[in-house]
């Protein structure tokens, strides 16, 4: 069955599977390529006298699907290392800091609007980075999927905000009220999904406060995302109920105005400010702190 | 030193478990674990250089295995080999995973799934 010269056929296999190595990250192939490719040697020649040409074929095919794949694996890995490096913690907590600069300023000068809501929820997005990357791993699923909700909860409202100021641009102060009232069932929609955006955002903080927890990935303000979850949640569901419900029925919750259309929106900023400040001080704080190995898999 | 041993939620994959078990009796180089998994599974189990080594390399690094510098016989052996053994962690790891494969073995016999063992 062997048609072919050991030799040659070893030379250029060995020759062809070293080049395809620089599929692997750098350090991978730093740390085992001569190992690889001694065990790609031994097999092949296993294969050759065993087998000859189909066991080289096969040989070949397996190494191949083998290679792809772990190749694969092994820069997910790399990646989620630098994803799960103090820098990334750091860096979060940083933004997280100044996203809660932002709600603050909404609370204290409602005048900046739009600008500093956006800027406050993508900064957020950095706190959100920071505060799933605190948990290297550790959070689990758990933490997964509440980085996954907080996401898509900031990435919805950002769309919806963006649908929404286009749809308001051009109007003044006393257009604005005659325009929603106008077009209640459309303006209702948005704020739905607002408030939609705002629960999951705020059940992605949570169960990534839950699983920072379980994990003991913050030793310090250890409830405190937790707590800003859940506040989310609740002006979620309270913005529903106080803007939602009255829109639904064809009515403007913002006129007539009152002295409680200041104060509230004014206290749910401000909590909201410090709760994300508080957030990113924490991540910045304990970025470099070292936590306890986890139970890991190989 | 145990935790990750005794730890419910500690999982092997089937390489790490078969790279622990043929490294149960003594240590061995890359492409001599490889023969063992391949022969004590009949060819079902083929670790392909990539498994094997990335496999080893998360090993390393929780711990379970080690890199020895002994080499059997060092006139017959190619220098460039790397040899391993097993920690103390690992060990228990292999062996907490044998005890629940074990269990395993014996409620599929419970369902008659497989015939009894014969009595020595």
């Amino acid at each position: 069955m062997k048609s072919f010269p050991l030799t040659n056929s070893l030379s250029v296999s060995v020759r062809v599977y070293r080049a395809l190595l620089v599929a692997y990250p750098k350090k991978f192939r730093e740390d085992y390529e001569t190992q690889l490719v001694q065990v790609f040697r031994d097999s092949f020649r296993y294969e050759y006298h065993r087998n000859g040409v189909s066991g080289v074929i096969d040989l070949w095919l397996h190494t191949f699907a083998d290679l792809v794949f772990t190749a694969l694996m092994e820069h997910m890995m790399e990646r989620s290392q630098y994803m799960f490096s103090p820098k990334v913690v750091l860096w979060g907590g940083l933004a997280s800091v100044f996203g809660g600069v932002f709600w603050l300023m909404m609370g204290i000068a409602p005048s900046s609007g739009g600008a500093a809501i956006v800027l406050a929820l993508v900064l957020g997005l950095g706190g959100l980075v920071g505060l799933y990357s605190r948990q290297a791993g550790q959070g689990r699923r758990l933490g997964l999927a509440g980085f996954a909700f907080g996401v898509i909860g900031t990435v919805l409202m950002l769309a919806t905000l963006w649908w929404f100021f286009s749809f308001l641009s051009g109007s003044t102060s006393t257009e604005l009220h005659s325009r929603i009232e106008r077009e209640t069932v459309l303006v209702a929609r948005a704020v739905l999904t607002i408030m939609l955006a705002f629960v999951t955002l705020g059940v992605g903080v949570a169960m990534l406060g839950i699983a920072s927890l379980r994990a003991k990935t913050l030793p310090r303000w250890r409830g405190l995302p937790l707590g800003l979850g859940l506040l989310d949640t609740i002006l979620g569901i309270s913005g529903w109920l106080i803007y939602y419900v009255p829109l639904s029925q064809g009515r403007n919750p913002w006129n007539p105005w009152n002295p409680g259309d200041y104060v509230i929106p004014f206290a749910v900023f401000v909590l909201l400010g410090l709760g994300w400040m508080g957030l990113g001080i924490t991540l910045m704080a304990e970025a470099d702190v070292q936590l306890a190995p986890p139970p890991a898999s190989a | 030193m145990d935790k990750t041993a005794s730890n419910p939620k500690t999982t092997l994959t089937p390489a790490a478990f078969h790279i622990l078990l043929a490294l149960v009796d003594g240590e061995n180089h890359g492409y001599a674990i490889m023969r063992e998994v391949a022969e004590h599974t009949h060819g079902k189990m083929r670790l392909g250089p990539g498994t094997l080594y990335g496999t080893i390399k998360r090993m390393l690094a929780d711990g379970w295995i080690e890199e020895s510098d002994e080499r059997p016989d060092p006139q017959l052996d190619d220098e460039r080999r790397r040899y391993y053994r097993l920690t103390g962690v690992g060990l228990k790891l292999v062996q907490a995973e044998a005890e629940r494969l074990e269990q395993l073995v014996n409620v599929a016999r419970g369902k008659r799934l497989l015939r009894t063992p014969r009595s020595v």
